[in-house]
């Protein structure tokens, strides 16, 4: 920081030491020289004095001096003479010395005797006496020879005076004196007055520095304030700057995020485009206002690929789709689906539309209806999918599907007839055979009663073949129906007599029926298919049973169901073959099995099915050799089947 | 056996001669008087006439239905102690005749199994009518 009160401070002091040495140097200076004019005038005029008074008795001597050896000269009894007249003529002033010298330079005489024979002619003071001026010099000694002895510390001021006779100017110059005063007081005085003078200066000034001082120190607090205002302002102004480049950073970087955001708008809306191009359907947005105007936001350009129409056709134009290009035949499905959208309903219709070049396109058009909660306006944003290939599909498979229901009910109606007109004959040959049998026309030997029983068997057999065979095509239509009715287990029983009974009879097996009678009667259940099952499984018990017995029992099962148990004493199932027996047109044959390989294989697919139908299980207990023991459990009352 | 003396009338209605000869026999072993019929028509015609203990009817006639004749005969007061077996060669055909009828026989038909059932059938001998 600006230190202004300390730079004042130390260029002042300097300033003012400066100046106060300076104006007493000046001062000192100035008074030495008067004090040298003043001296040197008293010289003068101690010279006229003596140029007056003793020059004359000096003559003599001076005139003769140059003829006196030198080192004879301070002892000449002149000397003293002169020496005495000297001293008589300056007691009592401040004059301490006097030389002469004459006209060559020699000293011709001295109050300090040593120095006289001396020659001076080289001395400048000497030559400047000799041209006619005074010459004067102050100087100072430590010692000084002077009149009455050595002398200490005293300021001498010597001049050199040119001597005349008769002190007149216009007399040629005689010799030249040298007169030595002592100005020591003065000087003394000088140096006292020069202190006083520095003294005052330093008095004044200290004054003048401490006003200044003052008035510096008010300037520096003003120029500290205004300093530290402008630095306030700077800061500021710095803050301001910073701030300004802060947001102009920031603008620059939202500049450059809505660039982004754009570009990734535009990325966005093309890959939107292309998405909307790539699918064949038809994409459409359309406004629907509270008045009922149409206005299309936005088409796809596929509408264009799917009727052959321009697209312009159809931008501005909204009527040009319903009154156009929709078949005309169905015309009222669009503006029933239009209906809809105006009343906010999502809706999905079918349509066919006439194409540019008159080909005839199926469309499937559904739209989203969305309502304005503001203007009340509907928007429709709404996908047109050709389903031409769909509907022709449909159509095939209609044809096919109605090909495959006339079919089925041809054969339902063939297998009725052939069972009708099966059943009829069959009928015949039973009941003439029992006849013969019964020896009605007569008694029959023991081998035709046995060629009688194998005909009937043969018939049996021959009979529960159609039964299986249109029960099972009954099973696959999915026509069965269960009648749920009451019915006497002996009912169902005497099933046997008719179906198996004589087969039994002719393998010598004996046929064994027992009801407990602990089941109740009558049972509920569907009398022709309970008599299904029945029949199957005693006439494969029958059938595959060489020798023993095949029983059949009726009895409850615990509280809730009852069953119906066959069991021979035949070759057994195979534990891995115990699952297939099931399976439609499933036989054992091979010849480990012992199982014949007659029968339709239809016989246990259809008992396992009615039984499931009935909400009933099945049982197998076999093994080879030992036996089979079918046994069917059944619900006592089980569901009701809906009625037809 | 002995065969008892038929004192108690059996109608077969059925269309096809030889199921109705054998049907007949069957019924008769069984000690019915049998009297046969081939068509609806007649058989309604003869069922006003006569009070049968025994009808044995096929479902599938010419003329008038055998469902029509079953129909007729449990509306005929006369007829309530008519035993009415029913013989048909469609299963299902019979389904909904159950509560009707007395016994409901699917072509073919045992004749030794028709002789039994309608035997069981029988009212009992009344003495005096022998």
């Amino acid at each position: 920081m600006f230190k202004l009160l300390r730079y004042f401070t130390i260029t002042s002091l300097i300033a003012f030491v400066l100046v106060a040495v300076l104006l007493g140097l000046y001062f000192r200076r100035t008074v030495l020289e008067e004090i040298t004019i003043a001296a040197e005038s008293k010289n003068v005029a101690l010279t006229q004095t003596f140029a007056n008074s003793l020059w004359p008795e000096f003559v003599p001597f001076v005139n003769t001096a140059q003829q006196i050896p030198a080192e004879e000269l301070p002892n000449h009894p002149e000397i003293a003479r002169l020496h005495q007249a000297v001293t008589n003529q300056m007691r009592g002033s401040s004059i301490i010395k006097v030389k002469v010298y004459d006209l060559n330079g020699l000293t011709v005489f001295s109050t300090e005797a040593a120095q006289i024979g001396e020659n001076k002619w080289d001395n400048a003071g000497y030559q400047a006496a000799r041209a006619g001026q005074v010459a004067s010099e102050l100087t100072f000694r430590d010692t000084f020879s002077a009149f009455e002895g050595e002398i200490e510390d005293r300021n001498v001021l010597s001049s050199y005076v040119p001597l005349r006779q008769g002190n007149n100017a216009n007399t040629p110059i005689e010799g030249v004196i040298e007169i030595y005063d002592d100005v020591t007081p003065l000087v003394s005085q000088l140096n006292q007055a020069q202190r006083n003078v520095i003294v005052s200066v330093i008095a004044i000034l200290t004054l003048l520095f401490f006003a200044l001082f003052f008035i510096v120190q008010r300037a520096d607090k003003i120029i500290r304030q205004q300093h530290a205002e402008v630095s306030q302002r700077a800061t500021e102004m710095a803050n301001l700057a910073r701030e300004n480049a802060r947001l102009y950073a920031d603008a620059q970087r939202e500049i450059a995020e809505r660039t982004m955001a754009e570009q990734a708008l535009r990325t966005s809306e093309e890959r939107f485009r292309q998405v909307i191009i790539s699918i064949n359907d038809h994409v459409y947005m359309t406004e629907i206002s509270a008045s009922g105007d149409s206005v299309n936001h936005y088409l796809s350009p596929n509408v264009a690929l799917l009727t052959g129409y321009p697209y312009e056709n159809f931008a501005n134009n909204w009527e040009f789709w319903p009154s156009t290009v929709i078949h005309p035949d169905d015309r009222s499905l669009a503006e029933v689906q239009l209906a809809r959208f105006a009343q906010g309903e999502d809706s999905e219709v079918e349509y066919r539309l006439v194409k540019a070049d008159g080909d005839i396109v199926w469309v499937r058009d559904n739209g989203r209806a969305v309502r304005d909660a503001d203007t009340g306006n509907i928007t429709v944003y709404g996908v047109v999918s050709d389903i031409t290939g769909r509907k022709q599909a449909e159509q095939a498979l209609q044809e096919a599907y109605d090909q495959t229901a006339t079919a089925s009910l041809l054969k339902s109606r063939l297998l009725a007839n052939v069972s009708h007109d099966i059943r009829t004959p069959l009928g015949a040959i039973l009941g003439y055979t029992e006849m013969l049998k019964s020896g009605i026309y007569g008694d029959f030997n023991e081998e035709q009663h046995t060629v009688g029983q194998y005909i009937i068997a043969s018939t049996e057999e021959l009979v529960g073949f159609v039964n299986n065979l249109i029960g099972q095509a009954e099973i696959e239509s999915g026509k069965i129906v269960l009648n749920s009715a009451p019915f006497a287990p002996e009912e169902l029983m005497a099933v046997i007599q008719s179906t198996a009974q004589s087969l039994a009879y002719a393998k010598n097996l004996q046929l064994v029926q027992h009801i407990e009678p602990t089941l109740p009667s009558p049972l509920m259940g569907d009398l022709y298919w309970l008599r299904q099952i029945l029949i199957n499984l005693v006439s494969n018990s029958v059938k595959f049973t060489r020798q023993g017995t095949v029983s059949v029992r009726f009895y409850p099962s615990g509280t809730t169901h009852w069953a119906i148990e066959v069991s021979d004493t035949g070759p057994g199932i195979p534990p891995e073959s115990q699952a297939q027996i099931f399976e439609a047109f499933q036989k054992l044959d091979t010849p480990t099995s012992g199982w014949q390989t007659t029968g339709s294989g239809l016989g246990l697919s259809i008992v396992r099915e009615l039984t499931h139908q009935m909400g009933g299980r099945i049982e197998l207990v076999s093994e080879p050799e030992q036996g089979t023991t079918f046994t069917i459990i059944l619900p006592l009352i089980y569901p009701q089947s809906d009625a037809k | 056996m002995s065969v008892p003396t038929p004192q108690y009338l059996a109608l077969v209605i059925e269309d096809d001669p030889r199921q109705t000869e054998i049907f007949a026999q069957a019924l008769r072993m069984a000690g019915f008087n049998t009297e046969t019929i081939a068509d609806g028509q007649s058989a309604l015609r003869r069922l006003a006439e006569v009070t049968p203990a025994l009808v044995l009817l096929d479902l599938q006639l010419p003329g008038a239905s055998g469902e029509t004749i079953l129909t007729t005969i449990r509306a005929d007061d006369r007829l309530t102690e008519t035993r009415v077996i029913l013989a048909t060669a469609n299963p299902h055909m019979a389904d909904s005749l159950r509560a009707e009828s007395d016994l409901i026989l699917i072509k073919p038909i045992s004749f030794i199994q028709l002789r039994d059932l309608a035997t069981r059938l029988r009212p009992p001998d009344t003495l005096g009518n022998v």
